[in-house]
């Protein structure tokens, strides 16, 4: 297998947002080759070489993400639940958590929890519509 | 992540914690290196949400495509933010999940 170094990171200036390309979340650049994609100027190319080594996976995530809409559908329909918590948001996908669980149940409350700077960068404009709470944990881990 | 008490906090301000919360971490508890940290956020959570509750963790795994998983672990832990183990699921008590 050919080694493809990525170019190091630049910060994109050009969009203005400072955020370095190559260093982002992994559910990040799985992420973006759902609808996410056209909310940043260029895909990380950290994600195009995941992408050529695990093409299936990728492809699988970019139809959109079953385990998020599992997380929204049943718990809100089979069992009612109204309430979610979302850890980890990732950039905005296919079908958001609060897209799922409000198609289920309008009045469910949404919280979604990030601590990276490309969420928030890109989530506002995706869940405007959505009830509920964004909050921002700017802690970086260790 | 690192500090669920802090997250339960702020979403104590949204959530009625004396009903039923489903909890989804996709693709996130997995930057947890340590174990033990990792059960222990998830102990942490899953204590404080009421009978009824769900919790949805995702999760990459060699079981499906082997080699190529780990290579591209690797390789993310050499380029990408942030490094994650490789792991295998395996059976635990009181757990439906454990990393090895």
């Amino acid at each position: 297998m050919t080694d493809v170094s990525p170019t190091p990171g630049e910060p994109d200036a050009a969009a203005g947002t400072g955020i370095d390309h190559d260093c982002v979340p992994l559910s990040a650049n799985l992420g973006l080759l759902a609808e996410g994609q056209g909310q940043l100027r260029r895909r990380p190319r950290v994600g195009d070489r995941i992408e050529e080594m695990l093409p299936d996976i990728v492809r699988q995530g970019a139809r959109g993400p079953p385990v998020p809409r599992a997380g929204g559908a049943v718990p809100g329909g089979e069992a009612g639940i109204r309430q979610f918590l979302d850890i980890g948001t990732g950039l905005p996908t296919a079908d958001n958590t609060h897209q799922v669980a409000q198609r289920v149940a309008p009045e469910s409350k949404i919280v979604y929890v990030d601590n990276d700077p490309w969420y928030w960068r890109t989530r506002g404009p995706a869940d405007q519509h959505a009830r509920g709470d964004h909050r921002l944990y700017p802690r970086r881990h260790a | 992540m690192h500090d669920p008490g802090n997250i339960l906090a702020g979403a104590g301000r949204t959530l009625d914690f004396g009903q039923p919360i489903a909890i989804t971490m996709l693709g996130v508890l997995w930057h947890v290196m340590d174990n033990d940290e990792a059960y222990a956020i998830r102990r942490h959570l899953m204590e404080v949400i009421p009978s009824g509750s769900y919790l949805a963790l995702n999760h990459p795994t060699l079981e499906v495509t082997g080699q190529k998983m780990a290579t591209a672990i690797q390789y993310w832990n050499q380029y990408g933010k942030r490094p994650a183990p490789i792991a295998r699921p395996v059976s635990s008590p009181g757990s439906s999940t454990a990393w090895t």
